[in-house]
């Protein structure tokens, strides 16, 4: 069945549309830009003019947000809950001091030593949403960073808004090899390449799998990495320090019901280390481990690929 | 064989519509993702310091939630409901504690099917990795 793809840039990173019902495709593409245009302005923590950024700078008060500020914390609340802290929403104040604190396209690749500290950042339970009156409050010094499950539960809402649109058939959302799906797959399925670099082509050899539905999404420690001083640091950082996790896991690829909880399971995956792999086994959710050596590790029902031995 | 397109501005107030439709939309995808992150929670962990809402682990279950999934025309006409989430419950403690998730019984678990995964042959749609 022929696919309907559109690719552009958004959230920086790329964004890619697929969908099986090329005359409902335009509208469907425009919802997804719309989502993210809508998640850009509430939850970017590198525009001044955010919402994030405004309830950032009021830490201390208790804030009235938007529905889907409120949905973003919500979820950021609820990987946290799920994964015991090792996905933290409240490590924007430690991305800051390592560096990244603008668009990663315009992070410096390189930079003056860091006096680094090792501190636990503030944590989850420093953040009080109120959901039925849709307020915030987080204690002094807490900054937010949604990036992690925002990006992911950006891509859940556009690939239901992309379904929702068209009526009928299936959409893909692909947002930087974070991807959700939603309705029907296309016949034989929707083929993802599972890879270290979002960026890397679809062609490209490697593990090819089919699925039919559910989301997808990989955590490495491979890509958007900057170096301070020759030390070379990453974005998955580890709640316990403030600091890039350091794990034996480089890469972790999920996959789930939804991409909020590939997303939260992989980086947990990461930032536990080798603690990992019971805190896995227990979810029955397929997952590939690529270790710092190269080695790959297939938990939970992920396929071999083809033609390799049993 | 694929079909490349590109957003079309004129499609932009089209879409808009469809969003301020899909602000229960939101609620919908919101439930899916957190739904599903309630359903692996009450399924396995709380975390050592924390304790699973019932209202966000059976959030999928919910009425609003089944009637708006059930029927995608609901969706074009925003109501009260579209600000419907799952609740997460407010937290009051300062503890940051961190360890190894551990199992809870505390929550009955409302399975989601998992998604399974075959090999296939040739290239990919697209490609999963870190970005």
């Amino acid at each position: 069945m022929p696919l309907t793809t559109c690719s552009w840039r958004a959230l920086g990173t790329s964004v890619h549309v697929l969908v099986t019902e090329p005359e409902h495709a335009d509208l469907a593409v425009s919802v997804v830009a719309a989502v993210l245009d809508e998640i850009d302005l509430r939850l970017s923590r590198f525009r001044s003019d955010s919402e994030l950024s405004r309830l950032n700078s009021r830490a201390g008060e208790r804030v009235t947000v938007s529905p889907l500020l409120a949905q973003a914390i919500d979820v950021s609340l609820q990987a946290a809950r799920l994964t015991g802290g090792a996905v933290d929403p409240t490590v924007g104040g430690s991305m800051r001091l390592l560096g990244y604190d603008d668009d990663f396209s315009r992070v410096r690749s390189t930079g003056a030593p860091l006096r680094l500290r090792v501190a636990a950042v503030p944590g989850w339970r420093a953040v009080h949403l109120d959901s039925s009156h849709q307020t915030v409050l987080l204690e002094r010094g807490v900054e937010l960073d949604l990036g992690s499950t925002g990006k992911a539960l950006a891509a859940d809402l556009a690939a239901e808004g992309a379904h929702l649109a068209m009526g009928r058939g299936g959409a893909l959302v692909s947002l930087g090899g974070d991807i959700a799906t939603a309705g029907s797959a296309p016949l034989g399925g929707w083929h993802i390449l599972a890879a270290e670099d979002s960026d890397m082509s679809a062609d490209a050899a490697g593990e090819v799998i089919g699925v039919e539905g559910g989301a997808i999404a990989t955590s490495s420690t491979t890509v958007r990495r900057w170096r301070r001083g020759g030390v070379v640091l990453h974005h998955l950082i580890d709640p316990k320090t403030g600091l890039p996790a350091r794990s034996p896991w480089r890469t972790a690829t999920v996959l789930a019901p939804s991409c909020v909880a590939a997303n939260t399971i992989a980086t947990a995956a990461i930032v536990l280390g080798e603690r990992a792999l019971d805190w896995l086994s227990d979810f029955e959710l397929p997952v590939r481990l690529v270790a710092a050596s190269g080695a790959v590790h297939r938990l939970g029902g992920w396929p071999m690929p083809l033609g390799a031995a049993a | 064989m694929n079909t490349p397109i590109q957003p079309r501005p004129s499609d932009r107030d089209r879409a808009i519509r469809v969003l301020r439709g899909l602000t229960l939309g939101v609620a919908i995808g919101g439930l899916a993702g957190t739904g599903a992150i309630g359903v692996l929670a009450a399924q396995s962990y709380a975390g050592t310091t924390g304790t699973i809402d019932p209202t966000a682990a059976d959030a999928t279950s919910r009425p609003d939630a089944q009637v708006a999934a059930a029927d995608p025309a609901a969706t074009a006409i925003p109501t009260a409901a579209a600000s419907t989430t799952a609740a997460a419950g407010v937290s009051t403690s300062n503890t940051t504690a961190m360890g190894t998730p551990t199992p809870t019984a505390a929550a009955t678990p409302t399975p989601t099917a998992a998604p399974t995964a075959t090999s296939v042959r040739g290239g990919g749609h697209v490609t999963t990795g870190g970005s």
